[in-house]
């Protein structure tokens, strides 16, 4: 099996990601730098923190354009929780700023009608269309959720799963060989590592 | 929607895993990574471990056996026991927890409180109450010692909600260990006046106890002596929650 890279700028706990990529025999590598994505096919931006300190951290490490020409390349992209919402062209948690741009759309925060924000715990995820990540899965199934923000896409088109906590929300976005999930699988017990090995399985040339 | 959770409740003292009864009269009950696995195996919601020897946090094995813990477990897991300020709560996150469990602190130095929930989060800090019930009213304790009278466990709850924490674990000293069910009527009263979830502790002995706390409104169950002295797992007190309209997280 190809090496996973997993992004590494400092802002949060990779441990929990690296554990389950290892549960799945797949060997990671962290990284911090340009250079460290030559040795990947495949990248999950993970973790927890905000927007515009991870953005400054990616345009500071180079990880920036590095990035964009990773997906430039077709090679596939899993972004998590902040992860996901990084992907998006713009954040609006702590001022306005520009995000990765390979997903449509911006970030907003979460609009609780009635209900608690953050949004933390088990909630379902309603599938849409066909999502090589859900292989195995049924619509419905619970992931552990924990976010302020959400993104919400541009175009209906990206989005292959929704959740509703007081409003419903894209839980699931992707465009080509880009993904990103709201929730975190590697915290979601068997339903979260089959979304990794999905994600391990996506093959980058078709 | 989200779903109720069932959340073990272990206990970490002097380099044992071990189970009270109302806060004293230790049992050794088995080895912490191992039975942190089996219970994320048996699919527990979360998983809760308190460190209640007194000691610092950092001191001895107990962050090395959190650390192992959490490579093996696939729930979040929230840490606590002498978290006393930032840098205490930046080791417990670094070792691999997903929330830190807060308690002494609340009481002792509420502006650090307000710290940890500027630089982590709110959804990432817990905060445990413990309160023994008498004929007069509660009195809270923490740190083996009573809390004075002046600071009411309603005021209390209060104040918590005001420093932004992101749930509050309530948890009855009278009732640990004893397995006759947790304290309704204080649960319900504390439901009543702060809209920050609840975790219910002290007292599940069986399935039925845990459907009569998540009914009455609370978020979560810890549960104890229920799964490390008896022979029941989450696996099953889903099942029973689910048979009888709790919603609960279905496994795979």
């Amino acid at each position: 099996m190809s090496s996973v890279g997993i992004l590494d700028i400092s802002l949060s706990n990779l441990g929990a990601l690296q554990a389950s990529f290892r549960a799945l025999e797949a060997p990671t590598i962290l990284c911090a730098k340009p250079r460290d994505l030559d040795f990947v096919d495949r990248v999950v931006i993970g973790g927890v923190g905000n927007f515009r300190e991870a953005m400054t951290r990616l345009d500071e490490s180079g990880m920036l354009s590095a990035l964009r020409n990773f997906a430039k390349d077709g090679k596939p992209i899993l972004g998590i929780c902040l992860g996901m919402q990084l992907l998006a062209e713009e954040g609006n948690e702590g001022g306005v700023t520009e995000g990765l741009g390979l997903i449509s759309g911006s970030v907003v925060p979460l609009d609780g009608h009635g209900v608690r924000v953050p949004h933390v715990g088990w909630n379902d995820v309603e599938f849409i269309g066909e999502g090589a990540i859900f292989e195995g899965l049924e619509s419905g199934t619970d992931f552990y959720f924990v976010h302020n923000y959400i993104l919400e896409p541009g175009s209906d088109s990206a989005v292959l799963g929704k959740t509703t906590h007081g409003q419903t929300f894209a839980s699931v976005v992707a465009d080509g060989h880009v993904w990103g999930v709201q929730f975190h699988p590697e915290k979601s017990h068997k339903q979260g590592r089959a979304v990794l090995r999905n994600f391990l399985e996506l093959d980058p040339r078709c | 929607m989200l779903k109720k959770r069932i959340v073990p409740i272990l206990l970490w003292s002097e380099g044992r895993l071990v189970k009270s009864k109302q806060f004293s009269e230790l049992r050794t009950v088995g080895h912490t990574v191992k039975t942190l696995s089996m219970l994320s195996d048996q699919d527990a919601d979360e998983l809760l471990i308190l460190r209640i020897d007194g000691q610092p946090i950092s001191e001895g094995t107990f962050l090395c056996e959190i650390k192992e813990s959490s490579e093996r477990i696939q729930v979040p897991l929230a840490v606590g026991g002498g978290v006393a300020c930032a840098a205490d709560a930046n080791l417990v996150f670094e070792h691999g927890a997903d929330k830190v469990v807060i308690n002494s602190i609340c009481y002792r130095d509420p502006d650090s409180v307000t710290d940890l929930v500027s630089i982590f989060g709110g959804q990432s800090v817990s905060a445990c109450v413990d309160f023994i019930s008498a004929q007069d009213g509660y009195s809270l304790y923490s740190s083996g010692k009573l809390i004075p009278h002046s600071l009411t466990l309603e005021a209390h709850c209060r104040n918590l909600e005001a420093l932004g924490v992101g749930e509050i674990i309530l948890q009855s000293v009278n009732r640990d260990g004893m397995r006759e069910g947790f304290d309704l009527a204080t649960l319900n009263s504390v439901l009543s006046l702060v809209r920050t979830p609840i975790i219910a502790a002290g007292g599940a002995g069986n399935y039925d106890h845990l459907r009569q706390a998540l009914t009455l409104g609370v978020d979560a169950v810890a549960c104890g002596s229920l799964f490390v002295l008896g022979d029941n797992n989450p696996v099953r007190a889903k099942s029973f929650l689910r048979n009888r309209g709790v919603t609960v997280r279905r496994s795979l």
